[in-house]
């Protein structure tokens, strides 16, 4: 396997007392790495693992709540389920995911070559892996974090939950709140500074737009989280009264503060998936994107009022009829641009040549249940509903219609779609029918009836139920959904495994795409591109290859890239070192949060020692790598 | 690639879509970040503000003659910041030097205030669990003056790599950047003693 | 790298004089505070000053204001978010949750059911001498082109909850004309149940001799404790809990102080509407200040309602403390329930009548 390769045969050069890492293959590479193809690579299989183990935390509960009153688990197990559950999935699963396709496609999507600043990209990425194992070995270590995966106070004082769990979501939280937010940075100054030439803000793709978006709202919503984060971790370590209702703090503080982040999260978590969208449903129609320019501004119109909408998560906490309307009107409003879109992805079907590979089937799939997540959410958007609903599994319905039916759908598009750029291979068509209809077909299964036993009254977060109140059959039909995703999941690993064993050969374009990616070989190398890719329209490698279907001007094209190879051609391309650093700031960072748990202020200083000794080395190694010149370099 | 000032050769021009240089531009997206992070703050100190159930209360320990000549220092500091920054683009390299350590300087005169008013406050009683306001000042004041310790590292170190490492005009990124962090913290300092300090003796 | 090199050294000289003698001004007005401005104008002052220091030092030490727009773009769009999103939080903390426009202004008249001329309503919902019901009836109307002062005077139908409450069924089984109370025996040494009906406020001297009697029972009716208990267990206990003390700082204790409110005049009738209405302001019970929000239970049936309240006044050494006591009944409970408040009028109604 040579995705990936990095530079070879020239040594790097050393700085004196640091040898830089120069390794191309096995394992000290992927620990030294600073390429975003392999860092994006490191994201996705990473957010899979966490994918997998929230998966059968869910798989777990549903079998606990299968039958009435049942004692699989206790209860205090089952808590410890369903928080680690939300927590493992919107933290450590679905946003990473989203992040990780947008590491390795947003670059080669606008012509670059990586990131603004790589090593920081690497150490975003391992924040983020070991706050994962640090939330995940909570449950070793004493417990799980037993309190939601929204973690209200006061059931998070310390007197109220005197155990560990609470420390570990607290401190994993903000360690992976850390590592996302560099990384987001990271990705804006990539995206404003390191576009191809020619390629002006509405000539970009518009995943890119919504990544864009994505990486926006990452920085202004995980600050009060942070902060919000903070002060419980305060309260239960010296404390303060922040949550704590007999000093006068208010618990409703943390509410406000945490869905003050919780809204524009999940709009972080389901922008990239509208992205992938936007990718794959022209892809397989053979037609460019309805109303690309609307949708762009539709993005960011959802990002600025994605901001506006918090309380809608409290109309049951008595804010009042006035604080009510005014949330339920803005939450309806922000209904528009998220309509406005689907009917934009539905025109581009209308007319065009549609494929039906996998990919595409989960694009389908991805309209039809994102749209009814969203009509149970403009539903719950109005507090006389919200009322009977709230703290009900139609709630439990409703998300996971909008993030597994939508984010996940649109994911699994993504990975089937772009599979074959990221290894060479294709995966198989006739399986992914099957894990389609085994994934789809199960999601529906497990999640429609849930709205109906919802609205029968079933209590979210409950281990068991009485037997007799009728919702024996709704839990029945949702376990039993569990085990057709399950089989569809077990399809899909399978169907990986045997894309790398004995896979079809990719080729460099084999959906005859329309953006940038597809202009390099399967993989990437790992310069990205042999010459700096010239824009001059939208969808420009469309526009390369059919130039008469978008009415290019080939002569046009051909001066702009003879122009940028005068100006700029003698450069050569500029490959950043590997680094040591990134990677050892994350374990001192890591071991850290062990100490700030345990109350070890010696050790946890000890470890800032570490983290500021290795960022001073990360800033005195600087930038390292070497120039190559692609031409000669050859494709790997 | 973005090319900061610390390697040691010179990048061959790279076609970049924006003329703006990545560090500065990573910096000023990272003070937006973080005026949602001290947003956050003051806001959870105003909206715990006069519910402290018990005193001190902040009429009776905050001192406005002492924060006001401590926030004095903070804004000349940032004074001497422009003047470093504009001696290094000059080239006046003992000017810059000198401007560089004056800011260090004040910083830490800044936190040695901040140390003073704080164990006076716990002395008058005021601990950081004492009541809402010990919770919510403490910790916003404390953060700030952690921001600022961090400036004055950031400012100290620059100012040793420049006896390791001849510094020219070039590098005058690094010290803009480092500049854009410091008055950042300076005009958050300006929010909080218009809010915490000033507001509750009108 | 930017192309400008900056303002000139007079430039930044100039500007950190500036922002020395404002920091001086601010500091002087505070110091020397002048008494011919209000606390709001000076507020105002102070604010606007800083805003200003605020400017100059991100315009011209940090160079926004010469430099590319993008740089300002990312920063206002932090400081907007910022202010915005913080200002919203600081309204929802302050801000009644019943606007004065909709609130109904003549609380206290309504729960007496007459208005100022001593007439009686049929409706029960209060409405301003201003405008009569006749007037309201005889406006022509489509529903929608009434008179802005109309619209504005005249009262909305008040929050019932989320949800329209349905009648609540009558639960015949707590009062039962017939049914021998279970009530604790005081004093035994005493012999047959003083009647006393007279209110503590008439009492003076002779409320503390008839404190030490037994507490008699109106006549009409009696409650079954077993379920009074059932009843608050029920509806109350989740926040008051089951001894009546609540959760410091979050749920005021009943114990004590419902007696206090009992035997203050107007109280009995005031502790009706809380149950019913809930109620929002900030409180002190029991040295302890409270300032949270009650939700008003209406789905509870008047017979639970009635319940409830004579558990809770009559347990925990309550009822020891009562001047008099007569049990609430169902029909009392029905007839303020007509009048459909809101949490902050039953608050503006204790304050009215200076409720302990």
């Amino acid at each position: 396997m040579t995705y990936g390769k990095q530079s070879t045969r020239s040594v790097s050069e050393s700085t004196g007392l640091l040898i830089r890492p120069n390794w191309d293959r096995g394992i000290l590479s992927w620990l030294t790495t600073v390429d975003h193809k392999r860092l994006g690579i490191l994201y996705i299989l990473t957010s899979t693992f966490f994918f997998l183990t929230a998966s059968v935390e869910a798989f777990v509960m549903r079998l606990q709540l299968a039958r009435p009153e049942q004692s699989l688990v206790s209860p205090d197990l089952y808590n410890q389920l369903f928080t680690m559950h939300g927590v493992t999935m919107v933290f450590l699963a679905i946003m990473p995911l989203g992040i990780g396709l947008a590491n390795y496609f947003a670059p080669l999507m606008i012509g670059a070559r990586d990131l603004a600043f790589p090593r920081l990209n690497a150490f975003g990425y391992w924040v983020y892996a070991f706050s994962g194992i640090l939330l995940l070995s909570s449950f070793i270590f004493g417990g799980a974090p037993d309190v939601g995966w929204f973690a209200y106070a006061p059931l998070t004082s310390l007197s109220n939950n005197p155990g560990n769990g609470v420390d570990y979501f607290m401190v994993g939280l903000l360690i992976s709140g850390v590592g996302t937010l560099v990384t987001a940075m990271n990705l804006i100054v990539t995206i404003v500074s390191m576009r191809a030439p020619g390629m002006t803000w509405f000539r970009m793709p518009a995943f890119v737009w919504m990544i864009l978006i994505t990486m926006f709202l990452i920085v202004f919503a995980f600050p009060p989280l942070t902060i919000a984060l903070f002060q419980i971790l305060m309260d239960r370590t010296f404390g303060t009264l922040f949550y704590d209702p007999a000093g006068g703090g208010m618990p409703i503080l943390w509410q406000h503060l945490f869905w003050i982040f919780g809204h524009p999260e999940v709009y972080i978590i389901i922008l990239p998936a509208f992205g992938v969208i936007s990718e794959v449903i022209p892809t397989f129609s053979r037609k460019p994107l309805f109303g690309y320019a609307v949708i762009v501004l539709s993005g960011i119109f959802i990002g600025f009022l994605g901001f506006a909408v918090w309380s809608h998560h409290m109309f049951t906490t008595g804010l009042g009829p006035v604080v009510n309307a005014a949330f339920t009107l803005t939450t309806v409003v922000i209904g528009i641009p998220t309509g406005i879109k689907v009917f934009n992805w539905l025109a581009t079907l209308w007319g065009g040549k549609i494929q039906f590979t996998t990919s595409m089937l989960f694009a389908l799939a991805f309209l039809v249940t994102f749209t009814l997540g969203g009509i149970t959410g403009i539903m719950l958007a109005l507090p006389p509903f919200d009322a009977q609903a709230q703290d009900s599994y139609f709630v439990v319905a409703h998300f996971h219609y909008v993030m597994g039916g939508g984010a996940l759908l649109a994911f699994f598009s993504g990975v089937y779609y772009w599979f074959p750029k990221m290894t060479g291979r294709l995966l198989n068509e006739r399986v992914g029918k099957w894990v389609f209809a085994l994934v789809v077909g199960g999601f529906h299964l497990v999640f429609f009836p849930q709205h109906f036993v919802g609205l029968l009254g079933m209590p979210r977060r409950v281990q068991s139920y009485e037997a007799g109140l009728g919702w024996e059959i709704y839990n029945q039909l949702s376990t039993a959904g569990t085990w057709v995703m399950s089989v569809g999941a077990l399809i899909f690993l399978i169907s990986i495994f045997q894309a790398f064993r004995n896979g079809k050969v990719a080729g460099n374009d084999p959906w005859d795409g329309r953006t940038l990616e597809w202009s390099t070989t399967s993989p990437p190398p790992y310069y990205n591109f042999v010459k700096d890719p010239v824009v001059t329209s939208l969808d420009s490698w469309w526009a390369k290859k059919y130039p008469e279907s978008v009415h290019a001007d080939v002569d046009h094209q051909a001066e702009a890239e003879a122009n940028h190879q005068a100006e700029y051609g003698g450069a050569g391309v500029h490959i950043p070192g590997q680094s040591w650093f990134p990677f050892i700031a994350a374990i001192a960072i890591f071991f850290g949060g062990y100490a700030f748990i345990y109350d070890n202020w010696w050790l946890a200083l000890l470890l800032l020692g570490i983290l500021l000794v290795s960022c001073y080395a990360w800033a005195l190694e600087g930038v390292g790598g070497k120039h190559i010149n692609p031409e000669s370099e050859g494709i790997a | 690639m973005s090319d900061t000032s610390a390697t040691s050769h010179v990048a061959p021009k790279t076609y970049r879509s924006s003329p703006l240089p990545d560090l500065k531009l990573f910096m000023w997206l990272f003070l937006a970040s973080d005026c949602m992070f001290f947003g956050t703050l003051i806001g959870t100190y105003l909206v715990y503000r006069g519910r402290s159930l018990e005193g001190p209360f902040p009429i009776d320990v905050l001192d406005i003659p002492i924060t006001t000549v401590s926030s004095f220092v903070l804004l000349m500091s940032s004074f001497l910041m422009v003047l470093a920054l504009h001696a290094l683009r000059s080239g006046n390299i003992p000017r810059f030097r000198l401007w560089t350590f004056g800011v260090a300087f004040f910083g830490a005169i800044f936190l040695g205030f901040q140390v003073f008013e704080f164990s006076t406050f716990v002395q008058e009683g005021l601990t950081l669990n004492q009541n809402l306001f010990g919770s919510t000042f403490f910790v916003l004041t404390g953060t700030h003056g952690i921001h600022v310790t961090i400036g004055v590292l950031m400012l100290l170190s620059i100012l040793i790599l420049s006896y390791v490492k001849p510094m020219t005009s070039k590098d005058s990124l690094f010290l803009e950047v480092t500049g854009l962090y410091w008055h950042f913290v300076d005009i958050v300092w300006i929010v909080i003693f218009t809010v915490i300090y000033l507001v509750e003796f009108a | 790298m930017s192309d400008h090199k900056g303002s000139s050294v007079a430039t930044y000289t100039l500007i950190a004089l500036v922002l020395g003698v404002i920091t001086f001004l601010e500091f002087a007005a505070i110091e020397w505070r002048p008494d011919w401005i209000s606390t709001g104008w000076l507020v105002f002052w102070l604010i606007a000053l800083s805003v200003v220091k605020f400017y100059l030092v991100v315009a011209i030490f940090m160079h926004l204001k010469d430099d590319e727009n993008t740089y300002s773009g990312f920063f206002t769009t932090g400081m907007v978010l910022a202010l915005g999103t913080f200002v919203v939080l600081g309204f929802l903390f302050t801000l009644r949750s019943v606007l004065p426009v909709w609130a109904n202004h003549n609380a206290p008249e309504v729960i007496t059911g007459k208005d100022s001329h001593n007439e009686e309503h049929s409706g029960g919902h209060g409405i301003p001498h201003e405008i009569s019901e006749e007037t309201i009836a005889t406006i022509e109307t489509d529903g929608y082109s009434r008179p802005l002062q109309v619209i504005l005077d005249t009262p909305r139908p008040k929050n019932q909850g989320a949800l329209k409450i349905t009648p609540p069924t009558p639960n015949t089984g707590g009062f039962d004309i017939n049914f021998k109370p279970h009530l604790p025996e005081l004093h035994k040494s005493q012999g047959p149940e003083v009647n006393n009906s007279s209110t503590p406020a008439q009492n003076g001297d002779e409320s503390k001799e008839e404190a030490k009697q037994p507490i008699s029972h109106n006549n009409v009716a009696n409650f079954d404790s077993a379920l009074a208990l059932k009843s608050f267990n029920e509806n109350c206990s989740a926040c008051h809990q089951n001894t009546g003390l609540g959760l410091p700082g979050v749920f005021p204790p009943l114990t004590e102080h419902i007696a206090n409110i009992y035997n203050s005049s107007g109280g009995r009738e005031y502790l009706i509407h809380v149950p019913l209405f809930g109620i929002q302001g900030p409180i002190e019970v029991l040295g302890k200040n409270y300032n949270g929000v009650m939700a008003g239970r209406q789905m509870v049936s008047n017979e639970d309602i009635a319940l409830a309240l004579n558990h809770a006044v009559t347990s925990w050494g309550n009822l020891e403390k009562l001047n008099t006591f007569s049990p609430f009944l169902p029909n009392e409970v029905a007839k303020i329930r007509e009048k459909s408040l809101s949490a902050s009028d039953v608050y503006e109604l204790r304050q009215s009548r200076q409720i302990p």
